[in-house]
């Protein structure tokens, strides 16, 4: 028993580019898997309940809980980016396109024309999903690398055009007036924004378990084989693209709405945006489903925390210690919390065997 | 009329990214990796320029040579031994610790600087000479003539030394290129501190033509990203006409639709050239694929 489970160890190492949560084992379902699936879904509500007590727990502690709902929102986030940048393994650096027009369409429905927010963040996620479609073509001849420099071209490009057209605002952005802001107190967002979380949590399950999310894995550890079994590289990727797209923009219409104001710098942030929410679901695992939520319940909050802490240090310092976590997790912690702790029980498991 | 003008200031914008996207590219070439920070080497350059002529009076001409290019060699080879080595094989993994660094570098240049905008003086800040009616900016010309040159050594070098011949050994075949008794680590180590030299060389050299601010790496590395794409991954040649394609239509974009979507346009032709011709203009097919 030990010893196919060294080769196996040994294999992942080698194919170790962010490794999928989902090890070859799991493709063979089992009566073991079907009762752990059963489990896995009740940990996932007792999971989400947990951070309910938490919202609760802290209810009038303004800041912390602040802080709280805005992590709970990234978290979601990283869930929905996670759905293509790790099981898919397409490493989009550009997911504040998507962010920012669900965040542009909320804004400028709602303050222009007066629409309801709600109805604005549906328009935001179907234009969202049609941007989406419309880059999959041109993106997807992109793969590794010069994939994620195309997003991150993209990205500073939706930059340009927002702060160039007057009709998205320019330069200054958006500001929701105080009275058109239908809801300001911060436990709701943080319900709201947990409710969003549990949205990004079931797509990503049943897109795991389904299967687009076997094929996303085929495509992701073998384009060619993949397309010879049948699993047209190309649609699955798009298909993948297009679900974590409007996830994404509608956590960006949501977290515009809790805002309040709309900057484009900040919206189209590589440092903000583009790379933080990769970078959340790193720390908690990249392609699994729980890596990407620890990762952002964890991090976002520590971050803005110590950026509000050490704010008397010189400018750049939060920043500075951003871009040090990023090398030092790539280069010690490729899989993350949720990684390691899979290894921890799988290799506990294997010893009660 | 104003054609001939718009051009050149292209072709002398186009120099600045040739310069910076020959290092890019063969940094890509030889190591396979693409290094996110790249852009952040000409920061400082150009902050490099500026201490040695704020301490010591030096202009960017000759600090470049004796300070710049020296320091940002070694911290290169660094960064490859430290960051890029342990990481070779995993192309997912080199996007977070090079995008590590562009954040590290960035913000360092921030605390240093508190966000002051810094403006390195020169005698060639404003001395222009004027040739065929055309009054051309000198600054900007050395730039132009300097990318021209580097890019011309560097493909001599390739091609005829033995060095050159081993880096492209390397870059072809890494096993073999070992068996024939080439050390691969220390190519690459030589390799990453050229580039990352090259780069601060060039960002020192444009010091007395642009304004100093911690995040200017960026606006060099996007055009770079575009120019190595668009010319051809490890193609030295492809850079130098691609920068200057991608200057040329930069200018002219500026001049006849706006200056703020110079971007945009920049990024519909290189977008144009990857559904036409994935591997570039001057790139072979199977280049793109790493690995």
């Amino acid at each position: 028993m030990t010893k196919p489970e060294q080769v196996q160890a040994g294999e992942e190492r080698t194919c170790a580019s962010a490794k999928s949560g989902l090890s070859l084992k799991k493709l063979k379902p089992s009566h073991a898997s079907m009762v752990s699936a059963r489990t896995a879904w009740a940990s996932y509500v007792g999971a989400l309940v947990a951070l309910a007590v938490v919202l609760v727990l802290l209810k009038g502690d303004e800041y912390f809980l602040g802080l709280a709902a805005v992590g709970i929102l990234f978290a979601a986030l990283a869930c929905a980016w996670n759905i293509i940048g790790g099981f898919g393994g397409q490493f989009s650096l550009g997911h504040a396109v998507f962010f920012g027009v669900g965040a542009y369409s909320v804004c400028l429905l709602r303050v222009n024309h007066g629409w309801s927010p709600w109805l604005a963040l549906v328009v935001g996620a179907v234009l969202s999903a049609i941007v989406a479609l419309l880059l999959a073509w041109p993106l997807f001849r992109l793969s590794g690398v010069f994939f994620a420099i195309g997003t991150m071209v993209l990205a500073e490009v939706a930059f340009a055009l927002s702060i160039y057209f007057e009709w998205t605002g320019g330069a200054a952005g958006v500001t929701i007036p105080f009275a058109m802001r239908t809801i300001n107190d911060t436990f709701t967002w943080g319900v709201i924004f947990l409710g969003f979380l549990a949205a990004c949590l079931a797509v990503s399950i049943l897109v795991v378990r389904g299967r687009l999310g076997y094929y996303l894995v085929a495509v992701k550890e073998n384009h060619e084989a993949a397309s010879a079994a049948g699993a047209s590289p190309l649609a699955v990727k798009t298909i993948g693209l297009v679900i974590s797209a409007v996830l994404t923009a509608i956590g960006g219409g949501l977290f515009i709405m809790y805002l309040g104001f709309l900057d484009p710098p900040s919206v189209f942030s590589l440092v903000d945006v583009g790379v933080f929410i990769p970078l959340l679901a790193l720390v908690g695992g990249i392609g699994t489903i729980v890596g990407p939520v620890l990762g952002g319940l964890l991090l976002q909050p520590a971050q803005a925390y110590f950026r509000g802490e050490f704010a008397d240090l010189p400018p750049g310092t939060s920043q500075a210690f951003i871009g040090v976590l990023l090398i030092v997790v790539a280069l010690y912690f490729q899989d993350g919390i949720w990684g390691k702790v899979k290894n921890f029980m799988r290799k506990k498991r294997d010893r009660r065997d | 009329m104003d054609l001939p003008i718009v051009v050149v200031a292209g072709l002398f914008t186009g120099g600045i990214y040739a310069l910076v996207a020959v290092g890019l590219n063969l940094v890509f070439g030889v190591i396979r990796v693409v290094n996110f920070a790249h852009g952040e080497f000409v920061m400082f350059g150009m902050y490099g320029a500026y201490v040695a002529s704020l301490w010591w009076g030096l202009g960017p001409y000759i600090s470049s040579w004796l300070i710049v290019v020296p320091v940002t060699f070694v911290l290169g080879v660094l960064i490859q031994k430290f960051v890029i080595q342990p990481l070779l094989r995993q192309h997912l993994m080199q996007i977070f610790a090079t995008f590590g660094l562009l954040i590290l570098f960035q913000n360092i240049a921030l605390a240093a600087t508190r966000g002051e905008t810094l403006t390195v003086k020169s005698s060639s800040s404003s001395s222009s000479i004027e040739v065929f009616g055309l009054s051309l900016d000198v600054t900007r010309l050395i730039v132009l003539i300097v990318a021209v040159i580097f890019t011309g050594a560097i493909m001599l070098f390739l091609r005829t030394s033995i060095y050159g011949v081993a880096m492209r050994a390397v870059s072809q075949d890494r096993a073999t290129a070992t068996l024939m008794g080439i050390n691969v680590n220390r190519t690459y180590a030589v390799v990453f501190g050229a580039s990352t030299a090259i780069a601060a060389f060039a960002g020192a050299l444009i010091s007395p033509a642009y304004s100093v601010t911690p995040t200017i790496g960026l606006s060099f590395a996007l055009p770079a990203f575009a120019v190595v794409i668009l010319g051809g991954l490890g193609s030295v040649g492809g850079s130098l006409v691609g920068g200057l394609i991608v200057g040329v239509v930069e200018a002219l974009s500026g001049y006849y639709i706006d200056p703020a979507l110079k971007q945009a346009v920049w990024f519909v032709l290189f977008l144009a050239v990857l559904i036409i011709r994935p591997a570039g203009l001057f790139g072979q097919r199977g280049d793109v694929e790493m690995d």
